[in-house]
């Protein structure tokens, strides 16, 4: 398994980026809400709030290509129930559907495009996230790419193998597990031998005027949307 | 299947976010007062493994493949509570990376594959478990896991979106074979492990019953197959009496609080429906559990 490109992206430096991921996180959360209840239109829909993804996406620094390539990788669920609301209710509902989705996933990448994902765990357990529900998707995202290289190998041996190709899956599987499972004890006995709780929280700068601004900026303008042209 | 956002209505994907928001905190406190020290990293690679293992494909028919999705799995190696945790990292972790269902729609994704589909997947192999049923415990455990949570995502987009009965009617045939899928996988697997080191997946002590066992994986399957077909099928009882007239001369006479078995005061037919079919279930579950408490304590507190 490759690692993500957005984890390249998140890397990156640019105004977007240097914000604090609360902030973030929160103003995705509030743009994601008023997309889901608004009662515009499609063309409201992509006209209203493409504005302030389109600024997102210039202050991110972030290829648009990329990100559009990437919103319709990850809208082929959207699409099929776009087209059975399409068949069922009209082209109208579909094209709601398909706007709200497709502006839903931009939404999302501008925000792991430009918040590294420990930082992203970290920030959901300070605005109250179970600490331990954090903790594990710390663990689970550092040893994800350790673990899907050694299922790559498992997989190559089982298709040599050749033979019934169940089993050998099956035999493929149960192997992961062993050695996903002799990495956890390993890490276990090497935390404890260190003394450490567990994974250290990142320190985090307080937010800026900046930071309070784009925040401030993003919920008065959906506000003031709603209010004068009900979007 | 993970649903992504811009499709649920905001009734559903607020509701079940509070209920899923309420219930993972629950659990996360409750396995961190039993996990030992230094567990929280077995977790976190149990559920990068679960992620890897879904990359080896399992040779279906005529050059299609499947593979594992790890509910039923998890829930009989870790046990309900850390499965259902582990379960809640995976889907935040590919919402988030992979994209692969939404931020708003993180709580119904939460709700029906690590609640219900790890409740579902646990409920028969806890029962068959320590029987000799023990591979067929796994297997229908696999196979409820991904019905229980493939119905509930068609109930919460039937919810949302308006879609034929006859689409509904496809998607829940496609469901039910890739559940038979998941069943055969997660035995299969399941069998490896128990052959290369049975330490890994040993039974949990009491609850031994095959009946118990079987009647949990049909209830589920009853349970949710049968709403998904009850909300594309017109009401059997009601269809009879709207034909032989007596319908109207019924809603006449007989009164009930969830007249109808619609909840009033709510806006949507749909909402109306479940709220009130929701409020049902409660009354039968209450009615249900101080039967359970009386015969209990009849029989001088011991439980059966």
């Amino acid at each position: 398994m490759k690692r993500p490109v957005l984890e390249s992206w998140a890397g990156g430096d640019s105004f977007l980026h240097r914000r604090h991921a609360a902030v973030k996180l929160i103003a995705v959360l509030v743009l994601l809400a008023a997309i889901s209840t608004s009662g515009a239109g499609p063309v409201g829909l992509l006209a209203g709030f493409g504005v302030p993804l389109a600024v997102g996406v210039a202050l991110s620094g972030l290829p648009p290509a990329g990100l559009l390539k990437r919103v319709l990788m990850v809208m082929a669920f959207s699409i099929s129930f776009s087209a059975a609301a399409w068949m069922t209710a009209g082209p109208g509902r579909g094209a709601v559907l398909l706007s709200k989705s497709a502006l839903s996933a931009l939404s999302i990448l501008l925000l792991a495009g430009t918040t590294p994902m420990h930082r992203i765990l970290d920030t959901m357990g300070r605005l109250g996230a179970p600490s331990l529900l954090v903790e594990v998707a710390q663990y689970l995202y550092r040893y994800l790419f350790v673990i899907a290289g050694k299922a790559v190998q498992m997989r190559h041996a089982a298709a040599c193998r050749g033979g019934w190709r169940w089993g050998a899956s099956a035999g493929a599987a149960a192997a992961l597990f062993g050695a996903s499972y002799t990495r956890a004890e390993n890490v276990r006995r090497a935390m404890l031998s260190r003394g450490a709780a567990g994974i250290a929280n990142t320190a985090h700068s307080p937010a800026t005027a900046a930071d309070f601004a784009l925040g401030g900026v993003l919920v008065a303008y959906i506000a003031g949307a709603r209010l004068a042209w009900n979007l | 299947m993970h649903i992504s956002d811009g499709l649920l209505a905001a009734p559903v994907w607020a509701g079940l976010g509070a209920v899923s928001a309420a219930s993972v905190s629950l659990i996360s406190r409750r396995v961190a007062g039993r996990l030992e020290e230094g567990r929280a990293p077995l977790l976190g690679v149990m559920g990068a493994f679960v992620f890897a293992a879904q990359m080896i494909n399992f040779p279906v028919a005529a050059g299609t493949s499947g593979h594992l999705v790890g509910s039923a799995l998890l829930a009989a190696v870790l046990g309900p509570g850390a499965a259902s945790l582990v379960m809640t990292a995976i889907l935040l972790v590919q919402a988030l990376v992979f994209q692969d269902g939404g931020i708003l729609a993180l709580g119904a994704n939460v709700f029906n594959m690590a609640l219900v589909g790890v409740w579902a997947g646990y409920l028969p192999y806890r029962h068959l478990a320590a029987t000799g049923w023990r591979t067929g415990g796994v297997f229908l455990g696999g196979l409820t896991s991904v019905i229980a949570a493939s119905c509930l995502a068609i109930l919460e987009l039937r919810l949302s979106i308006p879609v034929h009965n006859a689409i509904v009617t496809a998607s829940l045939g496609w469901f039910l074979v890739s559940a038979l899928i998941e069943g055969a996988i997660t035995a299969a697997v399941f069998q490896s492990m128990q052959r290369m080191n049975p330490g890994w997946v040993e039974a949990r002590p009491g609850g031994a019953s095959r009946i118990r066992g079987v009647l949990a994986a049909g209830a589920v399957l009853l349970a949710s197959v049968g709403a998904v077909l009850a909300s594309s099928l017109p009401d059997g009882l009601e269809k009879l009496l709207e034909d032989a007239g007596a319908a109207s001369l019924a809603r006449t006479l007989v009164s009930t609080p969830l007249a109808d078995y619609e909840v009033q005061f709510l806006a949507s037919p749909w909402i109306r429906t479940a709220g009130a079919g929701l409020a049902g279930l409660a009354i039968i579950f209450s009615v249900c559990a101080l039967g359970a408490r009386y015969v209990r304590r009849k029989n001088g507190g011991q439980s059966r």
